[in-house]
């Protein structure tokens, strides 16, 4: 830690303020324009003195104490500073020269260098500080949607290989061992953190690299694309600047009353109702070894049938909970509105040797949820000197300390009661009284049983959902700092070599203490309570008291590379920039977590004689052990070494040529070192047209073609060898092992082949200008899993061998509509993507791909949906024949004939007859920015759409005792045929019981619940008004910036007539509740 | 330009040192099985050997009954077996039979392991063992695939009854096909006998192989070959060597799952768990009344193995001292039963009444036990095979197992009835539905011969 805070002071900046006292002494001057010589009424600023003047008629006069610097602003002149001091003569005359407007040159970084994007030939885009401070999140990725061409959000069903959400021009890997989220770069290096660190104010631009030739550099790591985030640096030369930001978000609770996958009481009643009737509930209600827990509804009905309660009781009581909705009491207890802050202070600034920046940032969220929320803290520092001519060092430190709040455990849809309803209560259920006290729900256990248990000494055994939120202490601590250096020395005019190094270390540490009054506790303790036991401890084998659950997770990782930039030209013709270098990485982390019983948070004490060996009789009729805590650590290693070159020539500015090679290794686990070991890399060109002697357009001045060609990889994260695990909670003591898979030693990694085509243009006076890419991405040697007999004792078996190809066109254009005191422009992105499977070994039976149970992320596992020549995410179902007259009956076809053979149907339908409706991820998506400009107003408007894909809708099951439970209880049960003629209002089929499977399956698999996703969402409107002391000189700031961000404002236009927003399908998730942020923004 | 050569040289080290620095193993707990700890912790997964021998065909056996209500809310697996229809799954993947083959191929992946390590002075002892598991695992699980998925053993047709596959390698590609009947029963006898000196008297854990529980397990595979000789043999092997039995008396009948649990139940040789037949696992199952009643008052079993709800007796005797959890490992009760029948049907009228008795004088209330006594050995088999379906109930399919072999001899054969609705449902002896399907993924996959119902 000591050399922690050395290096800390190390790279403080060093901001000296004199404290020595001079005369006074007065300085007089006039300002004029260098155009003609009028008189100019500048604005006025000393660098030591906070007042500030404005010249009247072009004249001023300064009192000043000692030596400083006088900075002269006027609005469209270019800023002037001069030194000042008592031997400065006066009158000073200062002349001021107007602002040319220039287009500012637009660079763009792959990680490894900065490249200019006019002679890049690569598929790049760039989102600038502008676009990022946009919008207001705390989290830095989430800045991307809805502004990045050709980068999509998938906000809905999602592999296990892609939480993030995130893909880039489609996906081109199928196995779920394999990554499929885009490589994440913090300026120089893959960031292995948690995302969410990255303080969002710190970030200067952020550029997506598309294509080969842009992310070739990247390797092995690159084939689902690359995000390289790059953060303000402090600059040479330029004077301290101070920028501080603050902004507040409100956003309301969500609509519970959104989510299908919820059966309102009136309705849930009439089921129980009738399959109490049936006798459904019998079983339960006699069995007197678990007493499993029944819902009130059933208790009464029980009471009614054996006189207990009269007839005319049970029907008032019953109708009394049928008023009642559990969401209300969710909305009203469980859920707030939420309310995030977000400060952030920034300083920077550089002399002619060194230049620094320093930031702190601090956010403070309340979550929706009560007793959640979330709270972060980054400091960044960064130096760069140059102690010689061609010597430059780099250090830095970016430390983050972030608090996540976890007490609300209870959200609607993971509030599991056991009672066959798991995900919510029974609908009637009352969380809290009139006067807002906690309420006790059904849980597990019937109160019959509970209640007999009392005289025992048991425990009050009543779970009670708001009360756990209060008695909660749930807290993950996390901490992470980055140290990076880098050494570049410059060998001669054109050639440096430089030395990077970065480490990275995330501490993650959990705390939940669950006192004795938890439910949990008091669960696990009546569970194992013996009340003839002999002492306390036969008494409670799991003692009174707490339960406390510690869990740590580290990461750490060091990155080291060296590396050659060229960058020479010859007379005028010829440039040539190259960059070559090698570098190795490695990434550990490691973890554990443990319990303490019988813990007292007062004293930290806790027991250490539990009996974890003997299984103990338990309440009301089982057998347990007390469950241990782990014993052992996790630990993971992975390490990389690269090779890697990259050149580009430039004939005349003219023509580029680009070739980038690159070789990995890794150290992945039983593969042989020739297999680690993949080289991969690219070439490209590009043609500036309108440079050309010939080209003598007027109307469009800029006219560029690109082309590249190239490959990436995907590294595959699991071993071609026979492999095992220990692991040692089996029956005894003794640690065992698990074999995981059958070895493969043919297996290699992926390669994704890249094809792009790309123009650039630019109307007169940049009316118009954009840019159109038409690629084709080819997934070859994709890892898949082929399904085994059961017999082989596995059940799949992974081998290089299926291919997929994704093509696809991004559009840009931005246009500037009105120019003028009001300014109007447009930003328009447009993408457009087809996938296809091109091999694929496993035929999938018909069964399998309409199958609405087997998720994305189940399926994953085997590979998705693939078919040859359908899409990877295709929607397959059943046909669709509509319901039965007589009795509300499903219907599909058989042989071509409408048929009711459900097993048939099911079994033996072939691939080619069930309907294919296309994909389950959008195939057309994009945004429309408009920005309106007056005076200093701006109010920017972002409408999103995703176009051209489908989703499959939830229904009710159609046997009466699914349609209670999960994932088939659902609102369209009030929807079900229930007499002739319904059919022709309805295509929800009537309810059976018996169970009847197949009928079921059909249906949940039809067509009939297929919809198209196709929608246009007002996402975002931002308003801003941006104010500068060169406007109104009684400032106190050099210039501010006040702004309110709309987010989630709702659909536009959706495709689907069931009121279901497509972004939100899954069972209980419910759309992101619309936000306002207020916020400012100061330059000091 | 020094430090120009300073960095020069740096990189050139990074370049060329990494070869090495690769050899790293990616997760701490991962290993590529090589030693012969590995082997020996592969046998040791209890987690999956010794917990998955199929349930299903109890679903299907005459021990109990499910009322109309209760059956109406099973699901297809268990209402199929349950009125012995000819389809059974209905597209589902049952792991009763994937799940033994996930064990096998442990079993496999151990025996070619090991064949690569060489024997030493200092691990002779634990490479015999690790030999020994893995041949008895494999033979466990044969033994117990054959009982549900192929049919019961007659000498006359063993030959060309169609068996289980009998996968003897690792290699995934090799494609299975069903072995015969006698084929399987022969594997299983080999690889036993292979084993026989190769296990230890006594093993470390219940859930390990041991020289007892091999001998216990070729009685009954003798036993289902109608071979009494050496059911008879064996059972006097394994019970020379361990023979201890329990006494009901020492039992709380009281509590909801009276039996010791692991590892205090003193009869298990051999520990192992069945899957849960589907419709035992609702707790709702009542057991068959002329079974109950067979109890005598004074059979501690009545009360210990059974409760009453609503005057109706539930099975709660769980031979592991969990609910809900069925024993299918060798123990001594079965093994002095298999000896008192084999000497019974050799005509050893006495040996096989000392057996019984042995065992029920630890089933009775102290000092209440009057022996059993036959004049023949017709009349003492008759006694004993009561006594076996009593003290057997549910314990791993060996009901199942019975009633298969036992259909064949007139005297014991056994017609199977369940009235559900009014409607009545019929098993005979020897229905070719006693040998229950498999699984239709299997038969997609491999394309071996499904059975016949």
């Amino acid at each position: 830690m000591t050399r922690f805070y050395c290096l800390l002071i190390f790279l403080c900046p060093l901001v000296i303020l004199s404290g020595q006292t001079f005369p006074t002494y007065t300085i007089e001057g006039k300002i004029i324009s260098a155009n003609g010589g009028s008189p100019l009424d500048a604005h006025l600023t000393l660098l030591h003195k906070f007042n500030t003047l404005s010249a009247s008629k072009g004249s001023f006069t300064l009192k000043l104490l000692g030596a400083d610097t006088l900075t002269i602003s006027h609005t469209g002149y270019q800023v002037k500073k001069l030194p000042v001091s008592n031997l400065t003569q006066t009158p000073l005359v200062i002349i001021l020269s107007e602002k040319i407007q220039e287009l500012k040159e637009v660079v763009v970084s792959t990680g490894y260098q900065t490249i200019p994007k006019e002679r890049a030939t690569g598929s790049f885009v760039l989102i600038d500080s502008s676009l990022i401070n946009r919008s207001v999140t705390t989290n830095i990725l989430s800045r991307l949607d809805g502004v990045t061409s050709g980068l999509v959000f998938n906000k809905n069903i999602l592999a296990s290989n892609e939480q993030m959400g995130i893909a880039i021009r489609g996906r081109n890997t199928i196995d779920e061992k394999v990554n499929a989220n885009p490589l994440i770069i913090l300026d120089n290096f893959p960031y292995e953190g948690d995302l969410s660190n990255i303080n969002p104010n710190d970030v200067e631009n952020i550029t997506v690299l598309k294509d080969a030739a842009a992310a070739s550099i990247w390797g092995s790591r690159a084939g689902n694309g690359v995000i390289v985030i790059t953060t303000r640096k402090g600059k040479y030369n330029e004077p301290l600047k101070l920028i501080f930001n603050s902004n507040f978000t409100i956003s309301n609770k969500p609509d519970l009353f959104y989510p299908r996958n919820f059966l309102p009481a009136s309705g849930f009643i009439d089921l129980e109702q009738f399959l109490f009737n049936k006798g459904f509930y019998d079983n339960n209600l006699s069995n007197t070894t678990n007493f499993p827990g029944l819902t009130p509804v059933i208790e009464i009905l029980a009471k009614k049938r054996s006189g207990q309660l009269s007839a005319s009781d049970a029907d008032a009581q019953i109708a009394a909970l049928q008023k009642t909705d559990v969401r209300n009491d969710f909305t009203k207890y469980v859920y707030q509105k939420s309310f995030n802050q977000q400060y952030s202070l920034q300083m920077r600034g550089g002399n002619n040797t060194h230049s620094y920046i320093a930031s702190l940032g601090y956010d403070n969220n309340r979550n929706t949820l009560v007793r959640n929320g979330y709270d972060r803290l980054t400091i960044n520092f960064l130096n760069s000197f140059r102690p010689l001519k061609n010597l430059e060092i780099t250090g830095g430190v970016t430390y983050t300390e972030t608090n996540t709040r976890n007490n609300n455990q209870v959200a609607f849809g993971s509030l599991s009661t056991s009672l066959n309803y798991s995900g919510n209560p029974y609908p009637y259920a009352q969380l809290a009284d009139g006067a807002g006290n906690a309420l006790p729900i059904t849980k597990t256990l019937r109160d019959k049983y509970k209640d007999s248990l009392t005289k025992l000494g048991f425990l009050d055994w009543q779970y009670r959902p708001l009360d756990e939120i209060q008695l909660s202490d749930n807290t993950t601590k996390l901490s992470h700092r980055l140290i990076r250096a880098i050494i570049k020395y410059k060998i001669t005019s054109y050639l440096d070599i430089q030395l990077a190094y970065q480490n990275e270390k995330q501490v993650s540490n959990t705390r939940n203490f669950m006192s004795e009054s938890t439910y949990y506790v008091r669960n696990m303790i009546n569970t194992f309570y013996n009340p003839s036991g002999a002492n306390d401890l036969r008494k409670y084998p799991v003692p009174r008291g707490g339960i406390l659950d510690l869990s740590n997770a580290n990461l750490g990782s060091d990155n080291i590379r060296s590396q050659f930039n060229l960058d020479r030209s010859f007379g005028n013709s010829h440039a040539v920039t190259a960059i070559a270098g090698t570098e190795l990485k490695e990434i550990r982390t490691d973890g554990f977590s443990r319990r303490s019983y019988g813990y007292d948070n007062t004293f930290g004490t806790g027991f250490s004689t539990i009996n974890y060996d003997s299984t103990f009789k338990t309440n009301p009729s089982t057998n347990q052990r007390i469950q241990s805590t782990s014993a052992g650590i996790t630990g993971t290693t992975n390490r990389f070494v690269s090779w890697f070159v990259n050149a580009a020539y430039s004939y005349k500015k003219r023509y580029t040529f680009s070739i980038s090679g690159r070789q990995d290794g890794a150290n992945i686990f039983g593969v042989k070192t020739e297999q680690q070991i993949t080289p991969l890399g690219s070439v490209g060109f590009s043609w500036n047209i309108s440079d050309e002697k010939f080209y003598h357009t007027k109307e469009l001045p800029y006219l560029r073609v690109r082309a590249t060609y190239g490959f990436n990889g995907n590294v595959y994260n699991a071993s071609a060898y026979l492999t095992g695990l220990y692991q040692s909670t089996g029956l005894n003591s003794n640690r065992f092992l698990t074999v995981l898979s059958p070895p493969n030693p043919e297996l290699r990694w992926e390669r994704v082949r890249n094809i792009n085509l790309g123009l650039d243009l630019r109307l007169i006076r940049s009316i118009l200008s954009g840019s159109i890419d038409v690629y084709q991405k080819t997934g070859l040697d994709l890892i898949e899993s082929a399904p085994l007999a059961p017999s082989t004792g596995f059940t799949s078996f992974k081998g290089n061998a299926a291919s997929n190809q994704t093509n696809g066109i991004d559009l840009i254009l931005n246009s500037k509509n009105l120019d003028g005191k009001f300014k109007w422009t447009t930003s328009f992105l447009w993408n457009y993507q087809k996938d296809k499977v091109l091999h694929f070994d496993t035929k999938y039976l018909s069964t399998t791909l309409a199958n609405y149970n087997v998720g994305i992320s189940t399926q994953a596992a085997s590979g998705l949906y693939a078919v040859e020549g359908k899409s990877l995410f295709g929607m397959y179902s059943y046909k669709w024949a509509g319901l039965d007259k007589t009795n509300g009956d499903p219907q599909g076809y058989l042989n071509g004939a409408v048929s009711k053979d459900y097993l048939s149907i099911i079994s033996s339908t072939p691939i080619d007859s069930l309907v294919y409706s296309g994909s389950s991820r959008p195939s057309m998506f994009g945004s429309l920015l408009n920005t309106f400009t007056w005076k200093n107003f701006s109010v920017s408007i972002n409408i999103t759409y995703k176009l051209g894909y489908y989703f499959r809708k939830s229904s009710t099951g159609l046997n009466y005792q699914d349609a209670l439970s999960n994932p088939t209880i659902n609102a369209d049960y009030l929807l079900r045929w229930q007499n002739p003629g319904d059919e022709l209002k309805t295509q929800v089929p009537s309810l059976v019981y018996p169970n009847n499977t197949n009928r079921n399956v059909f249906y949940q698999n039809s067509a009939a619940l297929v919809e198209k996703a196709d929608h246009i969402r007002l996402q975002n409107i931002n308003l801003s008004y941006q104010l500068d002391k060169t406007q109104w000189h009684k400032l106190p700031f050099s210039s501010v910036q006040i702004y309110v961000f709309a987010n989630n404002l709702g659909l536009l236009w959706k495709a689907n007539k069931a009121g279901i927003d497509p972004d939100y399908t899954a069972a209980f998730s419910m759309p992101d509740p619309s936000s306002i942020s207020i916020g400012c923004k100061i330059n000091l | 330009m020094k430090n120009y050569y300073i960095l020069l040289l740096l990189s050139t080290v990074l370049l060329f040192s990494c070869k090495k620095w690769l050899d790293i193993k990616s997760n701490l707990s991962d290993v590529t099985p090589g030693t012969l700890e590995d082997y020996q912790a592969m046998a040791d997964n209890d987690a999956i050997i010794n917990t998955g021998t199929p349930g299903l065909a109890l679903n299907s056996s005459d021990n109990f009954y499910v009322t109309y209500t209760t059956w109406q809310s099973l699901n297809a697996t268990g209402r199929n077996c349950y009125t012995w229809t000819a389809e059974v799954y209905e597209g589902a993947s049952p792991q009763d039979w994937s799940w033994p083959y996930k064990s096998l191929e442990m079993a496999n992946i151990i025996l070619e392991g090991i064949a690569s390590i060489p024997v030493t002075q200092t691990n002779q002892a634990q490479w015999n063992n690790v030999k020994g598991s893995a041949l008895f695992i494999r033979a466990m699980v044969f033994y117990h695939l054959a009982q549900t998925f192929a049919p019961s053993y007659t000498a006359s047709t063993a030959a060309t009854d169609l068996g289980i596959p009998l996968r003897l390698t690792t290699d995934v590609n090799i494609q299975s096909t069903r072995a015969s009947v006698e084929q399987t029963y022969l594997q299983i006898i080999a690889d036993l006998t292979a084993a026989e000196n190769l296990l230890p008297i006594v093993a470390a854990y219940q859930t390990r192989p041991s020289k007892p529980a091999l001998y216990g397990l070729l009685a009954k595979t003798y036993l289902n070959m109608g071979n009494y000789t050496k059911a008879q043999d064996y059972a006097n092997k394994a019970l020379t060597l361990y023979s201890s039995l329990l006494d009901y008396n020492g039992l709380t009948a009281s509590s909801t799952a009276p039996l010791p649990v692991y590892p205090n139940n003193t009869e298990i040789i051999y520990y192992s768990t069945s899957f849960l037949p589907t419709i035992l696992l609702n707790n709702s199952p009542i057991t068959d009344s002329l079974l109950y009643q067979s109890y005598s008052a004074n059979d501690l079993r009545k009360t210990v193995c059974y409760r009453l709800n609503t005057n109706l007796p539930i099975f709660k005797g769980f031979y592991t001292g969990k609910t809900n959890s069925f024993f299918s490992g060798i123990a001594t009760n079965e093994l002095y039963l298999i000896r008192a029948e084999a000497n019974a049907r050799l005509n050893n009228t006495a040996a096989a009444l000392t057996d019984l008795n042995t065992l029920l004088q630890k089933r009775w209330k102290t000092g209440s036990f009057i022996p059993v006594t036959a004049v023949t050995a017709d009349d003492a088999l008759a006694k004993i095979l009561t006594e076996r379906r009593k003290e057997l109930p549910f314990t791993g399919s060996t009901r199942w197992e019975d009633l298969r072999r036992l259909n064949k001899e007139p005297a014991f054969a056994k017609t199977l009835t369940r009235v559900l609705n009014n409607q009545t449902y019929t098993l005979s002896p020897n229905d070719p539905k006693y040998t229950l399907p498999i699984p239709d993924d299997e038969i997609r996959l491999s394309g071996i011969k499904q059975n016949i119902r």
